[in-house]
């Protein structure tokens, strides 16, 4: 009987097929795939602890069958329980093409979704050092926003690069830390998250340096980019250290996430910010071009920079756009010192850091009222100062008829500040 | 788009994000009766619960209690009192590439509730897995239940997609005591699971060959179906 098993144990597991892994080592031949993943995930044998990840048997059999159908090699994966679904990212082999290899997997029906990995960037790249005052005349609004309100019990998701965990402008302000991206251990020397910390809640009355918009904010800093250079404040990431940082933020439930980052649309990535907006989760994101993912995903506060010779941002029917004139503002940089940053990555963290004090200030608001009353907070920033002709534009019918609450699916709201007439 | 390779940052290596938190998952289960090493450890309806946690870096920790019968440190007759056998382990897991992983850990085995002499005793175990498909394990103990005798368990098992929702499974184990005549036997599974509204669950036919005194002079060896219904609840993250 035992030498019965012995055969069909090892007809097994040649069946189980040990494949050789090949990988070329090119982000270009990486697809993102999730399959349906009901994780059931029954007790494991006793005494056996497997690394890594768990999957369900029906996201493994389907996935195991992609992988034979259409030579994919698998290069990690995770379970997203938040979308029932096991995702996957894997090299198309060398010998097809990836669009061709890309669209036949999307028609197969064991496939949930399918895209090509993308690449991010991280906003506003200059740091000119223009004014020597961190928020000019906006000074004593601040002051006065901070007698009601300082962002104390609001957790923000900052995704980004790392930061500077013991800059003294930081010291208790940074509470979680994740590094999404292992290749590079890198975290304190990072420029651009260690300026958007800063921006949204660098501390105050410490009798040095700067005051965050919303001091007593507790921010999460999620590394999902990398920095190119060490002194070079531009960063990238991809889909897949997007949605791990996305993931573990709507999993802490922290109220704000903020994501001074943008590129191309991506399906995957949608989702997981549906879900956030969904949970009453307030998500900014910068935005340097029209249809700029993830500004403008429906829900998220897209914040645009405004610039003399800008076009005129385009009114958008699917989601708020804030404007905000963020440029040479003083912020924390890595070493304990300071610099100057301009760009929609600063107004991003700008916005996000009013949100902070909008949600310790106000129950949940509707859209419209949140988009107004940051207008309304922008300006007194001086936001405006480089917009003198700035006028604010409601484009939505739910803004003009009821509101509905902040929290679930955002509404189809958008609303502008224009240069012009 | 996609930006060209150039742009697209750090290699393939970069993927291999750590998991991105804390995780903690506890278990539960019902079976028939509980088969351990090829052993009936009770051959009526049991229970049995499991809490596992690893952390980002590799290490975790796992604690396992079922209800089994037993009298005293030799006898699995199933015939006398009620004990809850403890299983609580420590060790230190990683991947190998995409499709490997390996974990090692020391494990204390604690009866509860036996009344009789100390049968405790430390095993160290190391795993190997191809995915979630095939595991291997060799463990061993130093001093099998305090008896002055070292003991060593090799189980090499797998599983297969039948179909989308039915999985083949199987598996082969040697126990061995060193210098024993009678603790050294042979047992191996053939068995089906799947999962169903969230419940896992497996029915396997064992079948353990003669060779340990206490499986042959006792009803705890031979052949024998095995059914049970598991849960999880992932609590963190």
């Amino acid at each position: 009987m035992l030498r019965t098993m012995t055969v069909l144990a090892l007809a097994l597991l040649f069946l189980n097929g040990c494949a050789t892994s090949r990988t070329t080592n090119d982000p270009r031949r990486l697809v993102i795939v999730t399959v349906a993943d009901e994780v059931t995930g029954g007790m494991p044998p006793r005494g056996y602890h497997q690394p890594g990840y768990r999957i369900s048997d029906g996201a493994a059999s389907a996935l195991a069958g992609l992988e034979r159908d259409y030579r994919l090699t698998p290069v990690d994966g995770w379970p997203i329980d938040l979308l029932n679904v096991y995702c996957v990212v894997m090299e198309v082999d060398p010998t097809r093409g990836v669009d061709e290899t890309l669209a036949r997997i999307s028609a197969d029906p064991r496939v949930q979704l399918a895209q090509p990995m993308q690449v991010f960037d991280v906003r506003g790249g200059y740091d000119d050092p223009y004014f020597d005052q961190q928020y000019g005349a906006g000074s004593v609004q601040v002051l006065q926003m901070h007698q009601t309100a300082t962002g104390r019990g609001v957790r923000i998701a900052v995704i980004d690069t790392g930061a500077d965990r013991s800059h003294p402008d930081l010291k208790g302000r940074i509470g979680t830390v994740r590094n999404f991206v292992t290749d590079d251990s890198r975290f304190d020397s990072d420029i651009h998250g260690t300026a958007v910390a800063g921006i949204i809640a660098a501390n105050a009355d410490n009798g040095i340096g700067i005051v965050g918009i919303a001091p007593d904010a507790d921010l999460l800093m999620l590394k999902a980019c990398w920095q190119g250079e060490l002194d070079d404040i531009s960063a990238q990431c991809n889909t897949f250290t997007l949605a791990k940082a996305l993931t573990f933020a709507i999993d802490q439930r922290t109220d704000i996430i903020n994501m001074s980052l943008g590129g191309p649309n991506d399906p995957l990535l949608g989702l997981l910010i549906d879900v956030a907006l969904a949970r009453g989760i307030v998500v900014v994101a910068a935005q340097d071009a029209p249809n700029e993912f993830p500004a403008d995903r429906a829900g998220v506060i897209a914040v645009r920079t405004a610039q003399n010779d800008d076009p005129q941002p385009t009114p958008h029917a699917s989601h708020p756009v804030v404007v905000d004139a963020a440029r040479n503002l003083l912020s924390t940089s890595p070493g304990g010192r300071y610099d100057y940053f301009s760009g929609s990555s600063m107004g991003a963290a700008r916005v996000a850091g009013l949100s902070a004090l909008q949600r310790q200030e106000h129950a949940p608001l509707s859209t419209t009222q949140l988009i107004r009353d940051l207008d309304q907070r922008l300006a007194a920033l001086g936001a405006r100062s480089t917009e003198p002709d700035t006028r604010l534009v409601t484009h939505s019918p739910s803004a003009q008829g009821g509101v509905p609450p902040l929290s679930g699916r955002q509404p189809a709201v958008s609303v502008s500040r224009i240069d012009g007439t | 788009m996609p930006l060209p390779a150039s742009d697209a940052g750090p290699p393939i290596a970069a993927f291999h994000a750590p998991a991105s938190a804390v995780t903690i998952d506890a278990y539960a289960a019902i079976a028939s009766q509980y088969v351990y090493r090829g052993v009936a450890q009770r051959d009526r309806p049991t229970t049995s619960f499991a809490l596992s946690t690893s952390l980002p870096q590799g290490w975790f920790g796992d604690l396992w209690t079922g209800l089994v019968d037993a009298d005293g440190w030799n006898d699995y007759s199933n015939a006398h009192g009620t004990e809850w056998d403890v299983d609580a382990s420590l060790g230190y897991g990683a991947a190998i590439g995409t499709r490997w992983g390996w974990s090692l850990a020391g494990a204390r085995i604690v009866d509860v509730g036996d009344g009789g002499p100390s049968d405790d005793y430390t095993e160290w175990r190391g795993n190997l897995f191809y995915r979630e498909a095939v595991r291997a394990q060799l463990a061993y103990s130093p001093d099998y239940l305090q008896r002055g005798w070292s003991s060593w368990n090799a189980e090499f098992s797998g599983s297969h997609a039948l179909t989308d929702s039915i999985r083949g499974e199987w598996g082969l184990g040697h126990s061995h005591g060193a210098g024993r005549r009678d603790n050294d036997y042979t047992y191996g599974w053939l068995g089906l699971n799947g999962s169903w509204l969230r419940t896992q669950w497996d029915a396997r036919w064992v079948d353990t060959g003669q060779g340990a005194r206490y499986v042959q002079g006792s009803n705890a060896g031979g052949s024998r179906v095995v059914v049970s219904l598991s849960w999880a609840l992932h609590l963190l993250p």
